[in-house]
């Protein structure tokens, strides 16, 4: 009787597990398949990803290429880390895109950021600037007008010397900006950033030498590097945002280097800024350490600001230290 | 006076209350200028800021006034830089600071040093002046981009109709710079440390700074032939054949021009970067490592043309007062 019990049990319990078994099996077979599927397809999304970076490259190699042959890009610097020469060909093309920029904003360049006195002054534009910065500069009685293009490729009748606004143009490659001679002027303006980028990583070329009064500069800065003296990390590509963004303290330098004696930052905006002269930083040349920082800025809550914000900074470096 | 012209740098013409010349001690090199311009009747005041313990009370009484300024001082030495380099207690404006708070009608700068008329950054700041007057072409061509530059001759050599008659016999100066580090080490590590060339009876001139009267005092009292801090460099090297300098003294240049056997003893001196310029500019001066290196006995007395320029007075004056030639 015992006997017959156990058969019965172990013939329910086979119809029933079996098929739940057999069930199961199945699915775990499909599972490791379609795990093995997903590991393969991965490994051929990231070999993909490696060819795209490698196209990639020799895209940029035959770019660059075209550029040397050119003669726009001519590398001559020390620094020929891969890093430096990538950002220096980031910055040509940026400058070679020429974005437009809005009218409002070209007239609050004057108006509301440098808020300068242009009566009887001689000016340099240098690069890409939209024609409205000679007319306002003009209508403020600026006395002569010099435009700095290095846009070689621009077949463009409205870059000629214009007498009507006392404007004369003088084409140069980029990396040429070194062996031209420029006239001494009061003022000089870089509004566009990508211009600004290429110019602070070479000491503005000779062009502190040929400025009597001050030189107005416009480039994207780390928050947060307002607030320290370090100089590391001195800029950075952001490619998403298509822009090079730098150590506030790397561009004092720069800006020292290229022959002001004071630099200050007149104007920030970004977010988390409500005040936009909030940058209260002055530094002056020094003979031993290139510069020394005369005034500081204290910020109350360094929260405010992380690695990741960014701010929009023009820059007013002074030929002679303004007394107070 | 009788009626004179002023222009300033836009040709407009206006009066100057004030020809202010102003230097820092060895590096003050206009006060014959000044005494020139004095004795013509203009309106000079003279500012040493080292001799001025506070130069700025004085400079800040021309505030209002239309001023001609003539300066021979480096130019972004402010209280901060000069300190870092000369720690002293007296209070002095830059010629930056003072070129912005007066606005001059005319600002000329007249170089102290022949080797290195301007020293490194100083050349961006050049356009701050209407005219650079310089001793020779070679930096009137070189800075003739940067401003104005007007060759006048080497301000120190001033016309000396005296002939000077050396003998056969070798007589070797120091004309001592660096002096700072000197200063640093007291008199008599420092009379220690120059014994080996002074022993083969080399007289020294120490330059017009703080505590030279001092040591010169000192020297001479150890029987070491020392001349005065304020003889002017350029006769004492018109009175010896052998010249012996350090660093990148003005000294290098002024007597290797004026034809002179010049010796640079390198241990101990700075030259920054500039030790190949040196060569460039002066290709026949001569070099030893060590002070102890040093023998008078072997060293030869070169005979090489004078192409150092005398001082044109008259020339500088018109272009001080008047703005032109």
């Amino acid at each position: 009787m015992r006997k017959e019990g156990k058969n019965f049990l172990a013939k329910a319990l086979k119809r029933i597990l079996e098929p739940f078994y057999q069930k199961l099996s199945i699915k775990l077979k499909a599972d490791l398949q379609v795990a093995e599927q997903q590991r393969l397809l991965h490994h051929l999304i990231g070999r993909v990803d490696t060819l795209s970076i490698q196209q990639l490259a020799l895209t940029n190699q035959i770019k660059t290429t075209s550029l040397i042959v050119s003669g726009v890009y001519n590398s001559t610097e020390d620094e020929t880390s891969t890093f430096w020469s990538a950002s220096i060909i980031y910055d040509i093309f940026a400058i070679l895109k020429n974005q437009s920029q809005s009218s409002i904003s070209v007239f609050n360049y004057f108006n509301e950021i440098t808020q300068v006195a242009l009566k009887g002054k001689s000016i340099i534009f240098v690069s890409g600037v939209d024609p409205l910065y000679s007319q306002i500069a003009k209508k403020q009685g600026a006395e002569s007008i010099v435009r700095i293009e290095m846009n070689p490729f621009v077949a463009n009748k409205r870059l000629t010397n214009d007498e009507s606004r006392n404007e004369k143009v003088i084409f140069v490659y980029p990396t040429n900006m070194a062996t031209l001679s420029y006239p001494l002027v009061d003022l000089l303006f870089v509004p566009r950033q990508a211009v600004a980028s290429f110019l602070i990583k070479h000491h503005l070329f000779n062009l502190g030498s040929r400025v009597k009064q001050k030189a107005f500069i416009t480039l994207a800065v780390k928050t947060y590097s307002v607030f320290s003296t370090s100089k590391t990390t001195p800029f950075a590509l952001e490619e998403n945002q298509s822009l090079t963004i730098f150590n506030d303290n790397y561009i004092r330098r720069q800006l020292h280097k290229a022959g002001f004696f004071e630099v200050k930052c007149i104007n920030s905006q970004g977010i988390g800024i409500k005040n936009k002269q909030f940058d209260k930083k002055v530094t002056h040349l020094s003979y031993q350490n290139d510069y020394k920082v005369v005034r500081d800025n204290k910020l109350k809550d360094k929260k405010l600001f992380n690695d990741n914000h960014m701010s929009i900074k023009t820059y007013v470096a002074n030929k002679l230290p303004e007394l107070t | 006076m009788s009626q004179i012209n002023y222009p300033n740098s836009h040709n407009n013409y206006v009066k100057p209350e004030v020809f202010l010349f102003y230097g820092f001690g060895s590096e003050y090199v206009l006060h014959d200028l000044y005494l020139a311009m004095k004795k013509r009747q203009y309106p000079c005041l003279e500012v040493d800021a080292l001799k001025e313990t506070n130069s700025k009370i004085i400079i800040d009484k021309l505030a209002n006034k239309k001023v001609i300024f003539i300066t021979s001082a480096h130019f972004l030495l402010d209280k901060k830089n000069f300190s870092d380099f000369y720690p002293n207690n007296n209070k002095f404006y830059s010629v930056l600071e003072i070129i912005k708070l007066f606005k001059p009608i005319r600002s000329i700068y007249i170089p102290h040093d022949l080797t290195q008329p301007l020293i490194d950054k100083e050349t961006d700041f050049l356009n701050q002046f209407d005219f650079f007057l310089t001793p020779n072409d070679l930096f009137t061509t070189i800075y003739g981009s940067y401003c104005k530059t007007e060759e006048v001759g080497w301000i120190k050599y001033l016309k000396n109709d005296r002939k000077i008659h050396l003998n056969n016999l070798k007589r070797a100066i120091w004309l001592l710079s660096d002096y700072v580090l000197h200063l640093k080490m007291g008199q008599e590590a420092s009379l220690k440390r120059l014994k080996p060339v002074l022993d083969q009876g080399v007289s020294i001139k120490f330059p017009l700074w703080m505590g030279c009267e001092s040591f010169a005092q000192y020297f001479d009292n150890q029987g070491i032939t020392v001349y005065s801090p304020y003889t002017n460099s350029i006769d004492l090297i018109m009175e010896h054949q052998i010249i012996i300098t350090n660093g990148l003294s003005s000294i290098n240049a002024e007597s290797y021009w004026l034809g002179k056997t010049t010796i640079n003893i390198m241990e101990n001196s700075h030259y920054g970067d500039k030790k190949e310029y040196l060569t460039e500019l002066l290709p026949e001066l001569l070099f030893v490592e060590k002070i102890t290196d040093f023998n008078l006995s072997k060293i030869p007395i070169m005979e090489r043309s004078v192409a150092l320029k005398t001082f044109n007075m008259d020339k500088t004056i018109q272009l001080i007062a008047h703005g032109v030639k």
